[in-house]
């Protein structure tokens, strides 16, 4: 659990973090979204003290970091940031077992460790492992940098734009990828992004950031059903609200009993998914699949249309 | 691709109609040219020219790029040592105070023997390993082939048994004033440059002042140390009793140790600097200490840029050396500086040589050993 | 590591140095330096006087400036440059040989502790060397012979350098007090050019040179058959090698003066011309060039 507590940043007399209390729990992923300049990413590394707060403090599980030497306190928390900062002298296996040598696992934990976490983010440690950074592909080097993050178990993974440096399909797919590893961990994760697509896709809260405050920290569908202020309304977009509010939703859930013709949807389809595929495929009745994979009901269009609009 | 070669094989072929030798009767005296059969005699003439033709012939039949390497390396040793075989043979019927050097003929073959061994070597784009072990491997052979006596009749070794015991003591000078002032630099220039990208407000000025001190012609740094030098030497106790003198290796010593600063401080600092925020800021975030981030990621980062600084500082330094003998330092230098007093241009070769063989090979050692560096392949 | 080898290398480099109160022995980088130097040294070391070798320093100023501070014992230097070393350039005491020494002998022992040995007969002085098979058969021998020959007709060409030719106190100063004038077609002027040129022009006739600008010992003279002229007016300041010691050292081994005296009265004009030759053209080393002369006149018991 990351607490700040009426934390602020002051730089030349202006607060660059104002005066910001917030609460991650433990086990979910909070995306903090602003515009750049917004102070989100000084409130991320005040977290690993980075950044020394100006006034108020930070705890984590309880305890204030400012009591812990800054050094033993950041080998504790994962950090991920946009331009990956891999080692460039170091093999990817090497970069991947900073933080374990630093404090001192022994060779063979340090290797084990190495190959687990490669084999988790689908590296071939054989191929990947011996190889430099320049050697990586973009998708590549991104993967090797989460596992550096979290080699020695961190509670905490803190991550700055982790995905700002890869094309849109790779993003995707590794936005997929982390929130499945997530939820395998149960690691807390502060994630910095300006993306709310992302924001929404990832964050089991959503924090968003303007001049330093906090505007609105809820749930995604909160924030899309009810935005608290104009400058969150604008960062979600007007035109997309309805469709973002779907992408949040399971299609199994507006399943009722009945049948339909044509190609069953899966049963992690979102309504957003759904309402894609009714369009394209011109049927207005979608057959959905059940947890074993076999219809369990049908989702119309007039359900979708209705649960598209919050309230 | 070819063409390129073609080129270098026309003035190879005209090489053989020009002179081959240049003999003198004194060492000063004006050089009358020798022809292939005048030097070498008709027999051994005939052998060479087939022997040339040979060498042509095969260089344009053959592709692999490592076989016209041994092709082009054989026509340049063996250009060498019919050099000297052909030396001998003028010198044999001559005064003791008759020199035979080296003609025109000779030098172009040498060039284009040397640029065909060096378009096959870019071509071939050896590893580092191997390139050291090649510069090995041509050490050894120029040091068998001087060895052998197969040259002894050329003027300049003919300077060098003259003052053999000289040219050792002279050469182990300009090494240690070469190679100890960079050392001596390096011990003091990278922690300067360390401590300057932490204090970036002196930087500039630091910076601009050893930019200054680079831009003395070294004979007046040389000059403008005596006196200082010369003042602590007298007055400060011990100081002579360690070598520091106004005249000779401690000025020399120190002016190629003011020279040697700003390459090797400016570097480190653009190396430090140049370490890319992400790496820094990761290395941070992980808990790396700012003892361990200097050693494990900042100073191996900017390894190869401070390297550079130390390839072209001791190229600089181990020409620069050579004007330490005007002040008494000793060094090679000596003997570039008696020849042109004695118009004696064999003497100048004999310091001029191997100041340049010695800086070409540190360069290429300097060049393969930063290739090594881990990662550098970017 | 590397700072521990530096320490003990300078520390040896300390001890060879420092070991015993030895007689520096120093001189230019020239070839006359040289063996006037190799002289010096071999002279004393034969006295059982312990030298140390700093041969072939550096130039002028340098040396000079080493043996002011103490770095060098004694070196040979030309009474001649004494005139700059005290900036009196301009007095005409300097051309004449006998005041030249006296003058610099006496300045320097007032201002420096330094004392002038006797010096050479030999003067090296810019001067004008004809082809000895010119010279001979027109009974030229000195400057004023060579100025009646010219103006008499003689059939000459002077390779010399630009600013032998055009600079004051050189060709224009030996023109005005000998009474003869060369014409752009008597002279050859090589832009830059130095002795070794000028004397391989007359020596060779390039360009029908028979005539060039010489320094009076240039060790080149004696293998290519020129005769240089005598300054028999003193038009030029006179530039004779003499041994120059440091007080200090002279009083600790006063038999120095007597040692040097015999080997500097040997050397004449021409004796200078063919040991520098020896050096230059035959490239024997500057050390056994001196030991053969020493043995040859008996200077050496």
């Amino acid at each position: 659990m990351i607490r700040f507590e009426s934390v602020s940043k002051v730089y030349d007399g202006i607060a660059v973090v104002d005066d910001v209390s917030l609460t991650l729990e433990r086990g979910t992923i909070t995306a903090v979204v602003g515009t750049s300049g917004s102070g989100k990413s000084t409130l991320l590394r005040m977290v690993n003290r980075l950044v020394e707060p100006t006034a108020g403090r930070v705890l984590l599980d309880g305890t204030d970091t400012a009591s812990v030497p800054a050094a033993d306190l950041r080998r504790r928390i994962g950090y991920v940031i946009q331009d990956h900062g891999l080692f460039p002298h170091w093999t990817a296996a090497r970069n991947i077992a900073t933080v374990p040598g630093l404090l001192g696992w022994p060779r063979a934990a340090i290797d084990a460790r190495v190959r687990e976490l490669m084999l988790m983010l689908q590296l071939d440690p054989d191929v990947i492992g011996p190889r430099f950074p320049h050697e990586l592909s973009g998708g590549q080097a991104q993967r090797v940098g989460v596992a550096r993050a979290l080699a020695a178990r961190p509670e905490v993974l803190l991550m700055d734009e982790p995905f700002g440096a890869l094309d849109p399909v790779i993003r995707q797919q590794a936005q997929t990828d982390l929130r499945k590893l997530q939820q395998q961990l149960g690691t807390t994760v502060m994630l910095v992004t300006h993306d709310m697509a992302e924001a929404i896709r990832l964050g089991d809260r959503i924090a968003v950031m303007r001049a330093g405050r906090i505007d609105q920290f809820a749930p995604p569908a909160e924030i899309i059903a009810a935005p608290a202020t104009g400058f969150v309304a604008d960062l979600l977009g007007e035109g997309d609200r309805a469709f973002r509010y779907l992408s949040l939703q399971p299609a199994a859930r507006l399943a009722r009993p009945g049948a339909a013709d044509g190609p069953v949807l899966p049963a992690d389809a979102t309504m957003a998914d759904a309402l894609a595929e009714m369009i394209w495929s011109g049927r207005d009745r979608l057959p959905v699949a059940g947890p074993d994979g076999h219809p369990a009901g049908v989702c119309t269009r007039d359900d979708l249309i209705r649960a598209g609009r919050p309230g | 691709m070819r063409d390129r070669m073609a080129i270098l094989l026309l003035p190879l072929a005209a090489s053989a109609v020009l002179p081959l030798a240049v003999f003198r009767a004194n060492r000063i005296a004006a050089g009358q040219p020798h022809g292939l059969v005048d030097t070498l005699g008709p027999g051994a003439a005939g052998l060479a020219l087939g022997a040339l033709a040979l060498v042509i012939g095969a260089l344009l039949a053959l592709h692999r790029p490592v076989l016209r390497v041994a092709v082009a390396a054989g026509l340049l040793v063996g250009l060498i040592l019919l050099m000297g075989w052909g030396a001998a043979r003028l010198a044999a019927d001559a005064p003791p105070q008759a020199r035979v050097g080296p003609g025109t003929g000779f030098w172009i073959a040498l060039a284009c023997a040397g640029l065909l061994v060096i378009d096959g070597m870019t071509r071939l784009r050896p590893g580092p390993a191997l390139r050291l072990a090649l510069v090995a491997l041509a050490v050894g052979a120029g040091w068998l082939i001087l060895g052998s006596g197969a040259l002894a009749q050329l003027s300049v070794l003919q300077e060098y048994q003259n003052r053999s015991g000289a040219f050792w003591r002279e050469g182990a000078k300009h090494l240690w004033l070469a190679f100890g002032s960079f050392g001596v630099a390096m011990l003091a220039g990278v922690p300067a440059g360390i401590l300057l990208t932490r204090l970036p407000r002196i930087r500039p000025a630091v910076l601009n002042l050893l930019t200054m001190v680079q831009t003395i012609p070294s004979i007046a740094l040389f000059g403008m140390l005596i006196v200082p030098l010369g003042w602590v030497a007298a007055n400060l106790p011990g100081a002579a009793a360690l070598g520091i003198r106004g005249i000779g290796m401690a000025p020399a010593f120190v002016a190629l140790f003011l020279y040697s600063l700003l390459p090797i401080v400016a570097n480190t600092v653009a190396g430090l600097t140049g370490v890319p925020r992400s790496v820094t800021e990761a290395a941070d975030g992980m808990g790396l200490t700012a003892r361990q981030r200097m050693l494990r990621v900042d100073i191996p980062l900017a390894l190869p840029v401070i390297l550079t600084a130390a390839r072209i500082v001791l190229v600089q330094n181990i020409g620069m050396a050579t004007v330490g003998a005007l002040i008494g330092a000793g060094g090679f230098g000596t003997f570039v500086f008696q020849g042109v007093g004695q118009t004696a241009t064999d003497l100048i070769l004999l310091g001029a040589l191997p100041t340049v063989a010695l800086a070409f090979l540190t360069s290429a050692v300097m060049d393969a050993l930063i290739a090594m560096l881990p990662g550098a392949a970017r | 590591m590397i700072r521990s080898v530096l320490l003990s290398a300078v520390t040896a480099a300390a001890l060879a140095t420092s070991a015993h109160a030895q007689v520096v022995v120093s001189s230019k980088i020239d070839t006359e330096g040289g063996v006037l130097g190799e002289m010096i040294r071999a002279v004393l070391e034969n006295a059982g006087i312990e030298t140390e070798n700093r041969l072939q320093l550096g130039g002028t100023p340098v040396v000079r400036q080493a043996l002011l501070a103490g770095e060098i014992d004694i070196y040979p230097e030309y009474t001649g440059n004494a005139a700059f070393f005290f900036n009196r350039a301009e007095d005409p005491l300097w051309k004449d040989a006998g005041a030249a020494y006296a003058e610099a002998k006496k300045l320097d022992q007032e201002e420096n502790d330094v004392v002038w040995l006797t010096p050479a007969p030999a003067n090296n002085t810019w001067g004008i060397a004809l082809r000895t098979d010119v010279a001979e058969p027109a009974g030229v021998r000195t400057l004023s012979d060579f100025g009646k020959w010219v103006s008499d007709g003689g059939e000459v060409k002077l390779a010399a350098s630009s600013e032998f030719v055009n600079s004051a106190p050189a060709l224009p100063s030996f023109q005005a007090a000998y009474g003869f004038t060369l014409g752009a077609d008597q002279l050859i002027v090589l832009s830059g050019g130095d002795t070794a040129a000028t004397i391989q022009a007359a020596a060779n006739g390039t360009s029908g040179a028979n005539a060039a600008m010489v320094y009076g010992t240039d060790g080149q003279i004696a293998f290519s058959d020129l005769t240089v002229l005598e300054d028999d007016k003193q038009v030029q300041p006179v530039y004779q090698p003499a041994p120059v010691v440091r007080a200090e050292v002279l009083a600790e081994h006063p038999e120095i003066e007597g040692l040097l005296q015999p080997v500097f009265e040997k050397l004449t004009l021409e004796t200078l011309q063919d040991l520098n030759g020896k050096v230059q053209v035959e490239g024997i080393p500057a050390a056994d060039v001196a030991q053969e002369f020493l043995t040859a006149n008996d200077l050496l018991n």
